[in-house]
Parts: C-alpha cells; structure tokens; sequence
C-alpha cells in the first residue's frame, strides 16, 4: 500500500492552480494530451510543466465530474486515435468560478508579497 | 522502455479496473507517446495506479469484495467456538479485517464502508442472538461463558469493520 510522498510547496501551488489551468487551456480550443503537455508548457513559460503523472489523472477527473467532454478523432491514416478534451457548459462555468476566485487571490498575494496596504 | 512493454504495466497498475476505462487510457497513452515520440517519463505502475483512484475499481470487483466479507464475518463470530472450542474465530476476525482493508485500498471510501457492513453484518445478528438468549446459551453450553464485556467487545469489533474501511479508504488511496 503507498502512502502519499509530502510535495513540496511550489508542487503545492501547480497542483493547486492545474484544475484552472486545464480548463483556461481547452477554453482555446479542443485539444489532446501530448498537445496539452507541450501547449500548457509553452503558454506559461514552463510555468505549468506537467507529466503525464500528474495530467492523465486531471484530465479523468475533469472528465469524470463532467467539465471535460471527450471525443476520439483519426486524424491521419495508420496513426492511432486521439482522445480531444473540449469544456462543457459545467466547465466553463468553472473555468469562470475558478478565474475569479484566482484573481482575487493573486491580487491579494501581490498586494501581501509587495508590501502594499 | 519500449511503448508495449510500458503499456503492460500501466495496465497492471490498473488492476481492478473497469475494461472500457482500461482500454481507453492505454489507447490515449499510446496516441500521447506517438505523438511526442516517446514514451512517458512517469513510473507506469504509478500512472496505473493514480488513473484506478479516478476510475475506482470495476462493480464486479467490489461485488466481490462485498460477497466475500459476509461468510469472513460470519466465520469470525466468536460464538462458534461455543460448539467448536478449537475453532479459530480471532483469525477469521483479522482476515475480515484484511478483506476490508483490500477494499478500501482498490475501491475506496464506500468500497470498503460496504464490504465492512458485509462483514459486521454476521457478526451483529448473531451478537443479537446470543444477546437474546444469553441465560440459555450460558445453560447449555457449560463450559463456555458469555459475559456482557464479550457481547460488548463483539459490538466494538463488529462496528469498527465497517469504520475502518471508510477511513481507510480515504487515507490510503489519497492522490499522489
């Protein structure tokens, strides 16, 4: 049986911020996991660099509690198909939920982190 | 690691798991690799195992689970060895105890609260019994002797089944 190894506090905070940063990355546009991997990297500077250990997981459960809708696509002939994530209406209204309440929350820190009052 | 071999273990990892779940995931892992063009750096037991704690494990399985746990129970019912004092009641106990714990680890929270109920559910009716009949029992059965601490220590091990298999659940299949 594993135990949960602890993470550290930055693995903390991308944990945290993946749900959102899924979402406001399929808001875009329909996309897959190996496009996901190297999209959600590339659109936040290596900020959100995922494994596939950490997003497979996500991705089910978006998918699992209805945000996410899955649709498997040929796309070329001889290749595999691929499994496109696009956001429902429950997911959008999450993405928005989830904005808000990350702008909130970065406005705070900011204002904390700079010393501001 | 070769993209086959790889997916062998993530399938091993998935072990328990619905085959419409299990097909699907190895198939989009299998897609994800030939378009990156390599295969995931994760441990694939591990990925195995994060993707069974979202899809939890198949309905025959925990139909199993639950099943099984009731003649566990009713094996670990002390009062048999009223009629076979040689009979191992406590070992049957810890099995039950065990069958619960697996539960918990493959189903989760629910999975092991129900095969927990299945367990104590033996126990309880016949701690009710006995419970009902406990001058009688002590009559005919001379040489063995049922006391309220027994009856209440019964209870204790019989509510604590289907207890430990919801906390359990929960502790034990936290996400990595």
């Amino acid at each position: 049986m594993t135990m949960a190894r602890r993470p550290d506090a930055v693995s903390e905070l991308r944990r945290g911020a993946l749900e959102l940063a899924l979402l406001a990355f399929l808001d875009r546009g329909p996309s897959f996991s190996g496009a996901i991997l190297d999209g959600l990297a590339a659109a936040t500077n290596g900020g959100m660099a995922l494994t596939e250990g950490s997003l497979y997981p996500a991705l089910g459960r978006l998918e699992k509690n209805g945000m996410l809708e899955p649709d498997w696509r040929k796309e070329v002939e001889g290749r595999r198909a691929r499994k496109y994530y696009s956001l429902t209406e429950a997911g959008r209204e999450r993405l928005e939920q989830l904005s808000a309440a990350w702008a909130e929350l970065a406005d705070g820190m900011q204002k904390l982190i700079g010393g501001e009052d | 690691m070769e993209l086959d071999a790889y997916l062998k273990q993530v399938r091993k990892g998935m072990r328990g798991v619905a085959k419409r779940h299990k097909n699907a995931f190895i198939e989009e892992v299998a897609a994800g690799a030939e378009y990156r063009g390599t295969v995931p750096a994760e441990d694939p037991r591990a990925l195995g195992r994060a993707m069974r704690q979202v899809h939890g494990i198949s309905m025959w399985l925990r139909m199993f689970f639950w099943i099984t746990a009731f003649p566990l129970g009713l094996l670990s019912v002390p009062f048999i060895e009223a009629w076979y004092p040689a009979f191992p009641a406590t070992a049957f106990l810890m099995l039950a105890t065990v069958w619960v714990l697996l539960a918990a680890y493959y189903g989760g929270r629910i999975s092991g609260l129900i095969t927990g109920i299945f367990a104590a559910l033996p126990r309880i009716i016949g701690l009710i019994l006995f419970s009902l009949g406990l001058d009688l029992v002590n009559s005919v059965f001379s040489g063995y002797e049922v006391t309220g601490g027994i009856l209440f220590a019964v209870l204790l091990t019989s509510a604590m089944l289907p207890l430990l298999g919801f906390l359990a659940g929960g502790r034990i299949r936290r996400p990595e």
